[in-house]
C-alpha cells in the first residue's frame, strides 16, 4: 500500500476496552485534522510478526502519538506492560538513527497525569508530553492542539469546535452501528476509521467546505 | 484583435478568484473492513436525513 509519509500519524496506545473512548477520540481528531491514522490494528494478516508490522508503520509515518498512560503494574503479574514505551523507543530510535526522511519525525507523548513519566521513563524529559487525565475531551484537545501547532495549518478547526463535532459523531455512532447491524464493540479498527471518514465527508466543517 | 485579447485577459484577472487555501480533504484512505464504504455512506446519509431540526441548522 502506498502511504503518504508526511501525513501519516502512527498511533501507539493500548487497545483494551477501558481505553476505547480515548482511542476513538484520538482517531477521530487525527482524521478530522486532515491526517492519516496508522496503527498495528490496521493489518489483518495474522501471519505477519507483530513487531515487523509496527516497524513498517513507524517507518511510514512522520508523526507519532504515544500514550504511555497504561504503563502500570498488572494486578496478576505485578509487572508493567511495556509495549507502549518500547514502541516509543523504536520511534525515537528511527528519528535518531534513520535517514534524512526519518530524522524529521515528530511525536506527541500522552500520559494521564503530569510528571508521572519521570518515575519510570525519565529519559524522555524534554519531549512534548501532554496530559489527557483519562478523559476523551482532554485527548481531543491535546491531539488537536499538537497537530495545529506542528502543521501551522489554518484549516484545522479550534479545540472546542473539534470537540463539538466529536460529541455529535459519538451521539450518532450507536444509530450508525444499528444501521450497519453491528455493535460498537464489534467494529474493527478498519470499520471505525471508515465510519469516521465517511461521517466527516458527509459533515464537512465550515473550514473543509468548498467556498 | 490583439488589443481585444489583452482587454479580455485584463477583465479576467480582475474577476475574484475562488479561494482554495482553506479547503482541507479527508485524507484517510479506505481500509478493508467488515462493512463496505457504500453501505456506511448510505447509513450515515439516512442518519443525517433523520436529524431533528434545530435552530442551529
Amino acid at each position: 500500500m502506498k502511504t503518504d509519509y508526511s501525513r501519516s500519524v502512527f498511533l501507539n496506545c493500548p487497545f483494551d476496552e477501558r481505553y476505547l473512548p480515548i482511542f476513538h477520540a484520538i482517531v477521530f481528531t487525527v482524521i478530522e485534522c486532515g491526517y492519516i491514522v496508522r496503527c498495528a490494528l490496521e493489518i489483518l494478516d495474522g501471519s505477519e510478526v507483530r513487531i515487523d508490522k509496527i516497524v513498517k508503520i513507524i517507518s511510514d509515518s512522520k508523526f507519532g502519538i504515544h500514550d504511555i498512560s497504561r504503563t502500570e503494574l498488572d494486578k496478576v503479574t505485578n509487572l508493567p506492560r511495556f509495549n507502549m514505551p518500547l514502541e516509543l523507543g523504536l520511534f525515537l530510535g528511527a528519528k535518531r538513527f534513520g535517514g534524512n526522511k526519518q530524522r524529521n519525525k515528530i511525536c506527541l507523548i500522552l500520559d494521564k497525569a503530569p510528571y508521572r513519566y519521570q518515575s519510570f521513563i525519565s529519559d524522555i524529559a524534554g519531549q512534548d508530553i501532554q496530559m489527557h487525565k483519562n478523559d476523551d475531551s482532554e485527548a481531543v484537545k491535546a491531539v488537536r492542539n499538537w497537530l495545529r501547532s506542528i502543521s501551522g495549518r489554518v484549516t484545522i478547526p479550534g479545540g472546542k469546535e473539534t470537540l463539538r463535532r466529536y460529541r455529535q459523531f459519538t451521539a450518532e455512532l450507536p444509530v450508525i452501528c444499528e444501521g450497519l447491524k453491528l455493535t460498537i464493540d464489534e467494529m474493527t479498527f478498519n470499520d471505525y476509521i471508515n465510519v469516521v471518514s465517511e461521517w466527516l465527508k458527509e459533515n464537512p466543517s465550515f473550514l473543509t467546505a468548498a467556498p | 484583435m490583439a488589443a481585444a485579447s489583452k482587454a479580455d485577459k485584463s477583465a479576467k484577472s480582475k474577476q475574484p478568484k475562488a479561494s482554495t487555501h482553506r479547503q482541507r480533504k479527508i485524507m484517510q484512505p479506505a481500509k478493508r473492513g467488515t462493512v463496505s464504504r457504500a453501505t456506511i455512506r448510505k447509513v450515515i446519509r439516512e442518519v443525517i436525513a433523520n436529524r431533528p431540526a434545530t435552530n442551529e441548522n
